[in-house]
């Protein structure tokens, strides 16, 4: 490689900052001394256009490419399927005898939608109040546990206890002892979606996710008519609803609303609302007393 | 975290999407192989929305995909190629661009240029698309790569050195001649 020569030194430690120049990288100070010397300095000024010519040469080259419509197509796939949560049907024996109750009123209930098409949008009627309170619980489920990917993180129980708070982090323990053995407690933590605070425990197995969702009310309570209502066993009426692949339950006391949202089948979500639904209640009211 | 009214694979798309070609040129220059590139951008998306929960609105979500595309880049060039780059010198060659400056021809196709930046070590080449096509500063081309501010500098100078080199190639073809060469 043929090397030239600067006789000027000056030239040589410009030409080091000409790259630097010409990102716009330069401190001021020398920005000024570099422009200066461009005034008396043919040589430099040609180098630098000789940069610059080639720096817009290799952009308008490469900005001539644009990503094929299959990729956008293949990515905007991608983000659709990894909103669905796989539905298995799990059986398993529960032990609380509430869900003997539960598993009889289940059989009145036939006009729980299901099998739609996957979207997890809830559409509730207007007028349907039942429909909105459930659908409280249900947000924030999908909110937090599936488009958030909550139910893919491994909390300690430290870091549960933390982020619940001494107030609620005894549901913890609580909700642990009475769902199914295959169930691990994974999250518990406080989130918050649309303006409002909740005490989030999110459950899972192999395939399934189970969130317990609690907020406190809002000036809301479940129509005492609801025809909905179809538990009595547990200490007060559970409200179910359904949308796309996911399962609600929903109960209240007096200042809470507390939801059981899962990707399990309508008769086991039942199932275990039923069995959280009288705990949850007992440990709710020591704090609201 | 609350987006309002949106849901979040709406803010996703609003947000990512937008940045797809550039994301995916990029790709396209530093790999070398357009079907591989389409790979490493359609996953570099699909770790973006998994950690969508930790990006902060309002943020730069230019520069974070661009980190991401990096990483799953540079995951998948250690599969590919089970070696370690090549680590030059680059105090060295950095003191060698102060020097020589090769002619570059002012009338030069694209495709010249591409295949000129074809033939340059990939660790040359991912900053110069990063700095000169897609005007990250020094200091966002480092975080996107993990090195360190310097090195970006002497990457970007030594890999401008090489492009020239490569281009001046072409300059013979046109007649060009540097002078202190002889003809």
């Amino acid at each position: 490689m043929k090397v030239i020569n600067f006789e000027d030194s000056r030239c040589r430690r410009i030409r080091s900052y000409l790259d630097s120049y010409l990102n716009n990288e330069l401190m001021v100070e020398t920005n000024h001394e570099v422009l200066t010397h461009f005034e008396t300095c043919e040589a430099c000024s040609r180098s630098l256009e000789d940069r610059a010519r080639l720096k817009a040469q290799l952009k308008r080259a490469v900005m001539q490419e644009y990503a094929p419509v299959a990729l956008r197509e293949r990515i905007g796939r991608d983000l659709r399927r990894s909103r669905r949560f796989s539905i298995n049907t799990l059986s398993f024996s529960i032990a609380a005898a509430a869900a003997v109750l539960v598993i009889a009123a289940v059989t009145l209930l036939t006009s729980t939608p299901t099998g739609k098409p996957l979207s997890l949008q809830a559409e509730v009627a207007p007028g349907d109040l039942t429909g909105k309170l459930l659908k409280i619980g249900f947000d924030d489920h999908v909110f937090c546990a599936i488009d958030h990917q909550l139910a893919n993180k491994q909390f300690t129980p430290e870091q549960m206890s933390e982020k619940l708070g001494p107030e609620y982090a005894g549901l913890v323990a609580l909700v642990k002892e009475r769902m199914p053995r295959n169930y691990a407690v994974v999250v518990g933590h406080r989130c918050h979606y649309q303006r409002r605070e909740f005490i989030h425990l999110i459950m899972r197995n192999q395939n399934d996710v189970v969130s317990l969702v609690i907020t406190r009310k809002n000036g809301e309570a479940f129509p005492t008519d609801a025809v909905a209502a179809i538990a009595q066993a547990a200490g007060g009426p559970i409200y179910p609803a359904a949308w796309a692949n996911q399962q609600v339950a929903g109960w209240e006391t007096r200042d809470h609303l507390i939801f059981v949202v899962s990707n399990e089948t309508k008769d086991t979500n039942l199932q275990i609302a039923s069995t959280l639904a009288l705990p949850v209640r007992d440990f709710l009211a020591r704090l609201e007393s | 975290m609350i987006f309002g009214q949106r849901t979040p694979t709406e803010e996703f798309e609003s947000a990512a999407l937008p940045h797809l070609n550039d994301l995916y040129r990029t790709a396209a220059r530093v790999i070398g192989n357009r079907s591989e590139a389409e790979d490493l951008v359609q996953e570099a998306y699909l770790q973006a929305w998994k950690s969508f929960h930790r990006f902060e609105p309002g943020t730069n979500c230019r520069a974070w995909l661009f980190k991401i595309l990096f990483h799953v880049i540079q995951h998948q060039r250690r599969k590919w190629y089970k070696s370690k780059l090549v680590q030059e010198d680059e105090e060295m060659l950095l003191q060698d661009t102060v020097a020589y400056e090769p002619p570059v021809p002012q009338q030069l196709s694209d495709e010249e240029v591409l295949a000129a930046l074809e033939k340059i070590s990939v660790q040359y080449r991912e900053v110069l698309v990063l700095a000169d096509v897609q005007e990250f500063s020094y200091k966002e081309v480092a975080a996107t790569l993990g090195v360190p501010v310097g090195t970006v500098m002497s990457r970007l100078s030594r890999g401008r050195k090489l492009l020239r080199e490569e281009l001046s190639a072409f300059a013979e073809g046109y007649g060009i001649r540097e002078k202190g060469k002889s003809a």
